[in-house]
């Protein structure tokens, strides 16, 4: 496991060890070294003043025991009233130590026995107080005797208190210092055990790594030692993977390194020496400086083959013709020399080449005349150059002579036969020349007769081949069967075309032919056959026209009818409306004249109430004045009753005045009942006007109303007249519209029955063709007459024609 | 009393030829809608209602005194005194100032009435004497039932109608006016 780790980390490892038992070490000895000190300072700081207390209270009570023996020996009583002073003083000694001791006690046995103390105490006080009240008193011999008796024995019971007290702090206080103790030497012994184990635990780490270290370091100075004497033959290994291990392995990949090496330069060598040059080494298998030395022992081998081959592969093309280019490549030494030969023999043989090139190129060319320069090249390739320049002047001559007469033939300018003589082939040539001259000048006499008869329309007329031989023969029958297979098709095309300018339709070409003639020949039939059909259909369109002329005619009769119609009602319609307009303005003006009356009426009536409220006032006022009257006539009555009585009471006298004052009552009598009846009429007057008044005053807001009313009635009919006056508008326009619609609707009738006459035309024009059953001839005869008919009794029968036609109309 | 209206005076009176059917002659008036009559020899004369001055202590139908012509006249309502309602006064109310002779002395005495209406004469024949009882007043005020028109006038006996005992009150009345006067 320690093999696995690294030299620093083992390093690591021990002393990690070492300072954990170091830390472990002091951290013990620091915790007991605090728990000692912690006890210390409770036995000092607690223990030991509360024994100091508890002695200082002892020691003052003591104090006070010597004082009150003294109160009982002195005699001066300035003296005892000092030691009284100083027993009071001890004494509050003592409740201060009693305090502090209350504070500190804090175990159940401190306070256990700390009460037990105060428990003595508070049984001693009073028996002080009491002492002290005998001695101030004088009472000495009570005194003693109290102080020898009861007080020495309570004294003495809180002297036991107080000891035992001191006797339990100071147990305690031992206790613990003995646990103290106890701590310290286990602190002790635990601390030199672990350093113990520490020394144990170091050693043995320090053992353990420097062996893992300077074995394998052994291993590797060996090797190196035997690698510098040139001892290959070792093996190092290693499995460790501290550092120790990484430098075995890198000694081992060094060894390993070489001995490639080794083997390779070993191959290359052998590989020259056997004449393999083109042996190399791999130079990927190696690295870095290894490899730089691979790849120069490699560049070595290419310098030197690098010329080598190049001068082979020049011989090499050079010796099958292939003539490289100049060598431009820079070489150093011997490769120069070769270099600069090879360039001097490229040279020649190009020279030589470009010369053979020359002459040839100038021979394909025609250029016969061309030689070559023979004094640029040296040794037997001159005498090449030489030889072939003899050879051309030697063939020149004839060919020359064959070229002008063939040139001439090939011109037409046909030469006379060739009368020089010529050896060997040359002669040959002559006798070929003559023959083709005569050959050709009677192909062209037949041409020239052929095309001369041709011209003249004389296609009867053909050459005699036997005349002629081979190819030209050939000619001369080919031209022949030319003219019989064109004039045969021509007779046929003539046959036909006459009878179709005669009008015949029905006419075919029905021979058989081949090629473009059979294509003419089909051309020329599909042309009649779309011919005939096409009028056919021609004739089928003309009829059909005229009976659509036809109807059109007598629909656009009935629309012109009807648009007439239309265009009276449309008059009446503006007639009544004209009418509505009068009686509207009139509407108009009456409701005017209304409103006037009524807004006149609605015053006049408040007028009226005015008249008759005044009339009320006065009826009043003439009551009034009528009761004056009736006062007057009752007054007169009194005086006319007063006078009767003074008549009376006159006796004889008064008889004559009794009467008169009778009349005169009477008369007051009259005038009063007068009076009273116009009272009456004038109360009933009043009523009746005050009820006239208040009817006027009913009146006044109903004519108001019918005013208002009236007025709405004026302002409807005056929108009203606008209304129609907006139709009357519409309607002259809608009458406009329908004359327009006659009139078109009569031209339309017009354009019509032109359109059947101009049907009619077609048909007789397509009378003149002859189809296919004669169908064309039967339907041109028939529709015009149909037509002729109809359109006289058109006008009649116009209704009529309209119902019979209802389902055509659908169909068009 | 008789002789004073013993003359016809009227051309009337063609009818009533004897003395003892001479028609005499009658004051009528209205008061609760009832027609009384007086005779006119009583009557002095009659003078629209006007300002009554009250006098306390006195009974409800002595209304108060009048100033005629600066004498007391003391004015009793007569509707009261029949025990009826005190008169209310109207435009037509009227005070008829009677006359009477008491122990050798005239008195005038203002009468109350609702409305006085004419002058009349009834002959004795048309004067039946007074019911027994139905009338709504004493019988002694009446003298007669005088028939006028075929309906009956009640005519008042003045000095019944005007009994002792308001005499003698009306006559203390008339002493202090008296004095006052002399």
């Amino acid at each position: 496991m320690l093999n696995n780790l690294k030299i620093g980390t083992k390093l690591g490892v021990g002393f990690a060890i070492t300072l954990v038992l170091l830390v472990a070490i002091a951290t013990v000895g620091t915790i007991r070294l605090q728990s000692l000190s912690n006890d210390l300072e409770l036995i000092v700081n607690d223990r030991n003043p509360k024994a100091v207390w508890a002695n200082d209270v002892i020691e003052s009570l003591n104090v006070i025991a010597r004082a009150m023996r003294n109160t009982l020996l002195l005699k001066s009583s300035a003296e005892i009233d000092k030691e009284i002073e100083r027993i009071t003083a001890e004494r509050k000694v003592i409740a201060d130590r009693y305090e502090k001791m209350q504070a500190t006690f804090n175990t159940e046995r401190g306070k256990a026995a700390l009460k037990g103390t105060l428990e003595a105490r508070e049984a001693y006080i009073p028996m002080l107080e009491h002492f002290l009240e005998l001695v101030k008193a004088g009472q000495q011999e009570q005194a003693v005797a109290y102080m020898l008796g009861d007080f020495r024995k309570q004294q003495n019971a809180y002297f036991g208190e107080v000891r035992s007290l001191i006797k339990l702090v100071n147990d305690i206080t031992a206790n613990e210092g003995k646990n103290a103790l106890e701590a310290a030497a286990a602190a002790r012994t635990l601390m030199i055990g672990l350093a113990v184990l520490a020394f144990i635990l170091t050693v043995l780490a320090a053992f353990v790594i420097t062996r893992s270290i300077t074995r394998p370091v052994g291993q590797v100075v060996d090797a190196a030692r035997k690698m510098a004497a040139g001892d290959m033959n070792f093996t190092l290994t290693s499995d460790a993977k501290d550092e120790v291990g990484e430098v075995v392995r890198s000694v081992a990949a060094v060894q390993s390194s070489v001995v490639a090496l080794i083997a390779d330069a070993n191959a290359l060598s052998e590989a020259a020496v056997a004449g393999r040059l083109a042996t190399r080494a791999d130079a990927g298998k190696h690295q870095g400086d290894y490899r730089k030395i691979v790849e120069g022992v490699n560049g070595t081998l290419d310098a030197v083959i690098g010329p080598l081959n190049v001068a082979a592969s020049y011989v090499d093309r050079i010796s099958k013709g292939d003539i490289p280019a100049r060598i431009t490549d820079s070489y150093n030494g011997d490769f120069n020399t070769i270099k600069n030969n090879l360039n001097t023999c490229i040279d020649a043989v190009g020279r030589l080449v470009a010369d053979a090139n020359m002459l040839s190129a100038a021979a394909v060319a025609g250029r016969l005349s061309t030689r070559a320069d023979a004094g640029q090249h040296q040794g037997d390739f001159r005498k090449i150059v030489e030889g072939v320049n003899a050879t051309l002047d030697a063939v020149i001559g004839p060919l020359n002579v064959a070229a002008n007469y063939v040139d001439r033939i090939s011109k037409g300018d046909i030469p006379a036969r060739i009368t020089d003589s010529y050896s060997g082939d040359f002669n040959t040539i002559k006798d070929n020349l003559n023959t083709c001259i005569e050959a050709v000048n009677k192909l062209v006499a037949d041409a020239n007769l052929l095309s001369a008869a041709a011209v003249a329309g004389k296609l009867e007329t053909r050459a005699d081949a036997t005349q002629h031989h081979g190819d030209f023969r050939r000619i001369v029958e080919g031209v022949n069967d030319t003219l019989d297979a064109v004039v045969s098709p021509i007779q046929d095309v003539q046959r036909v075309m006459g009878a179709m300018a005669q009008g015949d339709m029905t006419q075919t070409i029905t021979q058989a032919y081949q090629g473009d003639f059979a294509v003419l020949k089909e051309a020329i039939n599909n042309t009649i056959a779309k011919l005939s059909e096409t009028i056919a259909q021609i004739i089928t369109a003309a009829d059909a026209l005229s009976n659509a002329a036809g109807q059109v005619s007598a629909t656009a009769q009935s629309l012109s009818q009807a648009s007439s119609e239309q265009a009276a009602s449309v008059e009446e319609t503006t007639a009544s409306l004209e009418q509505m307009t009068a009686s509207v303005t009139q509407n108009t003006e009456n409701a005017k004249v209304t409103d006037n009356m009524a807004t006149k009426s609605a015053k006049e009536a408040g007028e009226g109430g005015e008249a008759v409220g005044r009339t009320v006032e006065a009826m009043k006022s003439i009551a009034d004045k009528i009761g004056i009257i009736d006062d007057i006539a009752y007054q007169t009555n009194l005086l006319a009753l007063n006078a009767a009585i003074e008549a009376a009471r006159a006796g004889e006298h008064g008889k004559g005045f009794a009467v008169v004052a009778a009349e005169v009552r009477k008369l007051a009598e009259r005038s009063q009942v007068a009076a009273q009846e116009i009272g009456e009429l004038a109360g009933s007057s009043v009523k009746a006007a005050e009820r006239a008044g208040h009817l006027l005053d009913e009146m006044v807001p109903s004519i108001q109303k019918t005013s208002d009313l009236v007025q709405e009635i004026a302002s409807a009919s005056q929108e009203q007249s606008t209304g129609v006056a907006q139709i009357n508008n519409a309607m002259g326009q809608l009458n406009k519209a329908t004359q327009q619609n006659a009139s078109a609707s009569e031209e339309l009738a017009a354009t019509a029955e032109e359109l059947g006459g101009q049907a009619g035309q077609l048909q007789q024009l397509m009378e003149f063709f002859s189809v296919e059953g004669g169908r064309g001839a039967v339907r041109g005869f028939s529709a015009p007459a149909a037509r002729v008919s109809a359109r006289p009794a058109r006008p009649a029968a116009r209704s009529v024609a309209a119902l019979i036609d209802e389902s055509d109309f659908e169909k068009f | 009393m008789s002789q004073i209206v013993q003359s016809p005076g009227s051309p009337r009176g063609a009818t009533a030829v004897t003395v003892d059917s001479a028609p005499q002659q009658y004051l009528t008036f209205t008061l609760g809608g009832e027609m009384f009559a007086v005779a006119i020899l009583n009557v002095k004369e009659i003078i629209e209602f006007g300002t009554v001055t009250e006098i306390p202590m006195m009974p409800s139908f002595i209304r108060g005194v009048i100033n005629l012509r600066g004498a007391v006249v003391p004015v009793i309502d007569l509707s009261c005194r029949f025990g009826g309602k005190p008169t209310e006064v109207a435009r037509r109310t009227c005070i008829i100032i009677i006359e009477l002779e008491q122990d050798e002395h005239k008195h005038d005495i203002g009468v109350m009435v609702d409305a006085v209406s004419e002058v009349l004469e009834i002959a004795r024949s048309e004067i039946e004497p007074p019911p027994s009882f139905g009338a709504k007043i004493r019988t002694d005020f009446i003298s007669g039932m005088g028939k006028v028109g075929g309906r009956f006038v009640i005519i008042l006996d003045v000095a019944r109608v005007l009994s002792i005992e308001e005499i003698a009150m009306l006559t203390q009345a008339a002493d202090a006016g008296g004095t006052e006067v002399a």
